[in-house]
């Protein structure tokens, strides 16, 4: 399989366009349809909704790019290109988070809420089209986790929205989508801080953990690398790919086609395990490192 | 594990002492905040503890740095240091437009000036965290060696920013007080929290464009390349023998990563010896840069 190819298939090839288009009309109607409702649950989702959107955006956006050559010059890959995006978008949630707590604190706190019970009947009609549409992406069953928590947070927003709704008294109605509009705070920040986490570590040329150098370390001698061969080994991260640097004595090579085609037999065991691996073999002879 | 140096040390001190100083401004406004119950006054003190936690954060990094606990980096400790400038960077520039929009709010809702007496409060603690940021910037700035580290370096910048800025507002303040006219009051007002606005956007943004290309891997510019493709000739290396060059910037340090298939080279004792020169000369000429000579180990078709 080419690059070419494998990246195709890793955007999903056409199938991610659609998807996405879909999307990006539920995102129109939340964004014209939370001013008209003044529900604090709603605002919080749209901003939820949007900047998950941008996530999958760009990220479709930039294997497309690749794709067509015009970030070719990225030579150690794209990947902290996007780690660099996700970084944006988990301190736009952790802010967006705080913000709605914020609002969501100061109406549990003044009581002076700006929503009618029409208001919050269309928020909870247009809350329901975005978990309708969640719940139509669990249907092939089995879907990872992260989809499964969202629809499952959606409907916990949905009951709320509801229950504010359906209220006769206004206080609940307002409790209700205080309570909601929290929840998805809630939300927002602790996705935001986890992808910030795991956005940061990627950014700083991390390097594995022990558990993953141990394992990089036994792929090597199921290559047929012996302990004392390996005299340094340099990893790091970078989003889903993992650069390796591997310094090898060759002194069991006599001559250097030899050693040449040997690191060639290596790197393609490397790669033949795993396929985000980019290994790159220096040859040193012990004692003669440089600098 | 070795400890700081005393340099070190006072460098710590310097940045900790007006952090803690900061902290205890912090503390006082949220007090007021709670105190008054003012809104605006609570919006502020997070906005300060904000700026706040990147400063500890960068302390963190910096007495990391000193006590060598970031030995694990193997590619260097440079992204890091670009990490502790976007974070200092990006929190300048949300404080920035975080007082912006606060000028906005308050010209939108033609409000008065604040009272004679609250404007008198306002250049009070003005003058206290003026008198703050002068101290810290002039304990940071004779602390400051050449060839420090860039998170200090960033830290100093952002201290200076606060300092011209705090400045800005301390004049501005001063003749909002005094003047008899609201008018007036309510424009200096306004002026200072504006430039305060300006200075920290522009800063911001300059220093989250500065270290970003490196946190990326951007490649090196081509005239930095062709240095490189210049000091592989005077190592002995041709063109053809070039396979590939991969470059990218960690900090201040490049990192050169080059494919070679060395013609002459029989044994790999003649190979290793002429990489290790290659590498020692590239080193040399691009300032100690982290320079990778890696063997040719495609198969002949992917070449």
């Amino acid at each position: 399989m080419t690059q070419r190819q494998a990246l195709s298939q890793s955007t999903g090839g056409t199938a991610r366009g659609p998807a996405l288009a879909l999307d990006a009309g539920l995102l129109c109607i939340l964004l014209v349809a939370t001013p008209m409702t003044g529900s604090l649950t709603l605002l919080g989702e749209t901003l939820r909704s949007a900047l998950l959107f941008l996530r999958e955006l760009s990220d479709w956006m930039t294997k497309k790019k690749l794709l067509a050559g015009s970030l070719a010059h990225y030579e150690f890959g794209v990947e902290k290109l996007a780690q660099a995006w996700t970084l944006a978008i988990a301190l736009a949630m952790i802010i967006a988070g705080l913000w709605i707590a914020g609002l969501a604190l100061d109406l549990i706190v003044t009581g002076e809420s700006q929503t009618t019970s029409g208001g919050l009947a269309l928020a909870a009609v247009t809350l329901a089209l975005v978990t309708l549409r969640s719940g139509l992406q669990m249907l092939p069953f089995a879907q990872p986790k992260p989809r499964a928590f969202r629809f499952a947070s959606l409907l916990v927003m949905q009951s709320m929205i509801t229950l504010a709704a359906l209220a006769d008294d206004p206080s609940i109605a307002l409790l209700a989508d205080s309570f909601g509009a929290a929840f998805v705070a809630l939300l927002m920040t602790a996705a935001g801080a986890r992808l910030f986490s795991t956005a940061a570590v990627d950014l700083v040329d991390h390097p594995l953990n022990r558990k993953s150098e141990a394992y990089i370390a036994e792929l090597l001698l199921e290559a047929g690398v012996e302990e004392e061969e390996l005299l340094d080994l340099r990893t790091r991260r970078s989003g889903r790919d993992i650069f390796v640097e591997l310094t090898i004595n060759p002194s069991r090579a006599g001559s250097f086609e030899e050693a040449r085609q040997r690191m060639g037999q290596l790197r393609r065991a490397l790669a033949e395990q795993r396929d985000d691996l980019d290994v790159a073999i220096r040859l040193r002879a012990p004692g003669a490192d440089s600098g | 594990m070795p400890g700081p140096t005393r340099d070190q040390k006072s460098k710590e001190a310097a940045v900790l002492y007006t952090s803690l100083a900061d902290l205890a401004v912090v503390t006082i406004l949220f007090f007021f905040a709670v105190f008054t119950s003012s809104l605006t006054l609570l919006s502020e003190a997070i906005r300060v503890a904000l700026m706040l936690l990147v400063e500890f954060y960068g302390l963190f990094v910096l007495r990391a740095l000193h006590r060598d606990r970031l030995r694990r980096f193997r590619f260097g400790i440079g992204k890091v240091e670009q990490m502790c400038n976007l974070a200092i960077g990006a929190a300048l520039l949300f404080s920035g437009f975080w007082v912006a929009h606060s000028v906005v709010a308050a010209l939108l809702s033609v409000q008065a000036a604040s009272t004679p007496l609250g404007l008198a409060a306002a250049a009070v603690i003005s003058a206290v965290n003026l008198l703050i940021n002068l101290l810290g910037w002039l304990a940071m700035a004779a602390a400051a060696r050449d060839g420090d580290s860039a998170i200090y370096r960033a830290q100093l910048r952002a201290r200076a920013v606060k300092l011209a800025a705090s400045a800005i507002v301390q004049i501005a303040i001063t003749i909002a007080a005094l003047a008899k006219d609201p008018v007036v009051a309510t424009l200096f007002d306004g002026i200072g929290a504006a430039f305060v606005a300006g200075v920290m956007v522009t800063i911001g943004f300059k220093m989250v464009a500065e270290c970003l290309p490196d946190l990326l891997d951007h490649p090196l510019p081509g005239e930095t390349k062709k240095e490189i493709e210049a000091a592989l000739l005077s190592a002995g290396i041709a063109g053809e023998e070039l396979l590939r060059l991969r470059t990218r910037c960690s900090g201040s340090l490049p990192q050169v990563e080059l494919t070679l298939a060395p013609a002459g080279c029989a044994s790999v004792t003649d190979y290793c010896r002429r990489v290790t020169a290659v590498e020692n000369h590239l080193k040399d000429h691009l300032g100690g840069a982290d320079v990778s000579v890696v063997v040719d180990a495609r198969k002949p078709a992917e070449t």
